[in-house]
């Protein structure tokens, strides 16, 4: 394309002013639609991702017994981890590149009861600085802002091992009717001398304290039971979370079901891009069978322990791809029509030209050039009207609640380069497609018929 | 360049000869169910530097030969020859080459680009010549310009000339790359007389000037009577 061909295609833009800018707001509200689409795609996709990994606390990598993640909660003893394995996990654990922390977990059921009444709960037992460390990652930070979750109360690393204190998820605590903390209750001095189970006297009784007792099976299949403190109530994440589960730091949860083993480990790593861990997995599944360690090692969003995400990214990836080809198909036939306009209102230019010497290439180049300028412009007006209705958006907090959870999330737009770069690339390509299919036919017609617009 | 074009660029001198040879050239146009025959074994030759005019009544065949002439239309049969090329060996990008070396045309509508300023519609044709320097292709621009005497309307948009100034710049735009040939298909009718007659004295001194062979058609008797040579087409076949 030489600087003539540039200029004759810039000048010719203003020629049809107003076909051409039809078809560049053709062009223009179809990327807006798209980079708007991709923006609340990435932004669902981010969403699900960090609740994976930090609401959910899976972690990136997550390493269990042989089929442990499915099953290690209905039978937790045959699904777990001795000391010989640990310390061999834990050694190859540590030699990961951008290892941020590592946690071992167990997990538990059993009866919490809070005095008058017991109803079931699912234990998590972390190491008691666990949480905190979660907590204090920029991950969680960003979706801690992004979302209504909130912790109130101690972090369990902050009170003494004696007190066994937990953390109670907010759900349970209200079925429980235990709303105290603690510290909030450790300061009351209208303390009730007993406990009063008559229905409707409950209420006040019961939050009097913070005191919880936890009942089930240990390892060994005997009776366990130990009362527990509560130090801290959070929101759980998902509905089933928010309403069953106890976080107990990971000492008296060995205790009370009378065991050193754990269910597995969570991995979180810094400095790495959470859709691109399958070289980390690989290395560190490699590490762990040659130091003769049989687990399931699983990146955070592998299916078989995180369903929802792939179940979410799948169907929200095939309603932009639907999103995405209407779009373009209507850009492209806007493109094609106001093409092939110009070219028949030109037909004797093209003539012309063809009789100076112009081959049918070259005329096809400037037709080109014209419609490519014209999807560039429009390209980035629509790039810079979504980017402005884009920051508008993400100015409001708008609450979303995805599919079962209980918090709601922001949902702001989340542009993601690749998408943009993508969109354009496919917008250049349907500009030249639709452009090369209108002038194709002309640029080959006979110049006599051009010139004196008698078809051939 | 092509090897044919390259003997021709070779040959083409000013004086040589016979430039055009036509033989037998035959064309019919298909109209609906009836097939036009717009010339019947032309045989012609025009030898250059010649003025030659193209008289006939309209629909006899003047614009027919004057496009296989200028190779943007093909014989049905016959053969035509540029300085002993035969143009019908040539593929389509070797007669686009040979159009934008050899030969200028001047069309009755002028065809000039509207957003392009004088300068720049006689700057087309010469954009595309690989051998012409920028340099070289200004000084070609502004000679042409001379000769057509617009050069203060260079920068003008062709919306801003009168008719016979279009003309002009047509003329000039058709002689910026020195073709060999000029072809123009009735460049006065849109004018009026002293126009035409302007246009047509413009273009005689060009002939005379540069030693550019001119063919034109016209069906206008005064402009006839200051051609030196006259071709006569009757039903598509030479008259005279």
């Amino acid at each position: 394309m030489n600087r003539m061909t540039f200029r004759l295609a810039l000048r010719n833009l203003g020629r049809n002013l107003n076909r051409n800018l039809a078809t560049g707001f053709a062009v223009s509200f179809g990327f807006i639609a798209i980079i708007v689409s991709a923006s609340y795609n990435s932004r669902i996709e981010y969403l699900v991702r960090q609740a994976s990994i930090y609401g959910s606390r899976l972690g990136h990598i997550t390493i269990t017994p042989p089929g442990g993640f499915k099953n290690s909660l209905v039978d937790p003893a045959s699904y777990s981890i001795d000391r010989d394995q640990q310390i061999k996990i834990e050694a190859a654990i540590s030699s990961v590149k951008n290892l941020d922390f590592y946690a071992p977990y167990l997990v538990g059921t059993g009866l919490v009861g809070n005095g008058c009444a017991s109803y079931p709960y699912v234990l998590n037992a972390y190491p008691s600085d666990y949480l905190h460390r979660v907590r204090n990652t920029e991950g969680y930070r960003k979706f801690e802002a992004d979302s209504k979750v909130w912790v109130k109360g101690q972090e369990l690393s902050e009170v003494p091992p004696q007190l066994n204190g937990v953390a109670i998820a907010d759900g349970l605590s209200r079925i429980l009717k235990k709303n105290k903390m603690h510290l909030e209750t450790f300061t009351t001095s209208n303390k009730p001398a007993s406990l009063d189970c008559t229905p409707g006297n409950t209420e006040d009784s019961l939050s009097a304290d913070s005191n919880l007792q936890l009942a089930g099976l240990d390892w060994q299949g005997e009776f366990t039971a130990g009362d527990a403190e509560i130090v801290s109530i959070y929101k759980g994440y998902t509905i089933d979370k928010n309403d069953s589960e106890i976080i107990a730091p990971l000492d008296l949860a060995q205790k009370l079901y009378n065991t050193d083993r754990i269910n597995g480990y969570t991995v979180y790593l810094k400095d790495v891009d959470p859709l691109r861990l399958t070289n980390i997995v690989k290395e560190l599944k490699e590490k762990l069978s040659s130091a003769g360690v049989s687990v399931d090692v699983f990146s955070w969003d592998d299916e078989s322990i995180n369903h929802i995400y792939r179940q979410v990214t799948d169907m929200m990836g095939g309603w932009f791809l639907v999103i995405g080809l209407v779009v373009f198909g209507i850009v492209a036939l806007s493109i094609s029509n106001s093409a092939t306009i110009t070219v028949m209102e030109r037909s004797q230019e093209i003539g012309m030209l063809r009789s100076m010497g112009y081959s049918q290439s070259r005329i096809r180049e400037l037709f080109l050039t014209e419609n490519l300028l014209l999807t560039v412009v429009a390209m980035l007006c629509g790039a810079v009207l979504a980017a402005i209705v884009i920051r508008i958006h993400n100015q409001f907090f708008i609450p979303v609640n995805l599919p079962a959870t209980t918090t709601p999330v922001n949902f702001k737009m989340q542009p993601a380069a690749v998408d943009l770069i993508v969109a354009a690339l496919f917008a250049v390509f349907m500009s030249i497609f639709a452009t090369t299919v209108a002038v194709w036919s002309f640029s080959r017609q006979n110049i006599v018929s051009l010139l004196y617009k008698v078809r051939s | 360049m092509p090897l044919a074009l390259k003997n021709l660029n070779q040959n083409l001198e000013p004086n040589r000869s016979s430039l055009i040879t036509l033989t037998d050239i035959c064309k019919s146009y298909q109209l609906g169910q009836t097939k036009v025959h717009a010339l019947r074994n032309i045989n012609l030759t025009i030898e250059a530097g010649e003025f030659t005019c193209i008289v006939g009544a309209s629909g006899s065949g003047k614009t027919t030969l004057l496009n296989i002439i200028g190779c943007i239309d093909r014989a049905d049969s016959g053969t035509y020859s540029i300085d002993s090329v035969d143009v019908h060996s040539l593929d389509e990008d070797q007669k686009s080459s040979l159009r934008n070396t050899k030969i200028g045309f001047i069309f009755q509508t002028f065809n000039l680009v509207p957003v392009l300023s004088v300068y720049e519609n006689i700057e087309l044709p010469l954009l595309i010549n690989p051998g012409i320097s920028r340099q070289e292709r200004d000084a070609l621009i502004m000679s042409s310009l001379e000769d057509v005497g617009l050069q203060d309307k260079r920068n003008n948009r062709p919306d801003q000339l009168s008719g016979g100034q279009r003309q002009r710049v047509a003329i000039a735009r058709a002689l910026a790359g020195n073709p060999a040939l000029v072809l123009a298909d009735e460049p006065t009718a849109n004018l009026d007389s002293l126009n035409s007659h302007k246009i047509i004295d413009t273009m005689l001194e060009l002939n005379q000037k540069r030693r550019i062979t001119f063919i034109f058609s016209t069906h206008d008797d005064k402009l006839m009577s200051r051609t030196t040579r006259k071709v006569v087409i009757k039903d598509g076949v030479v008259a005279l």
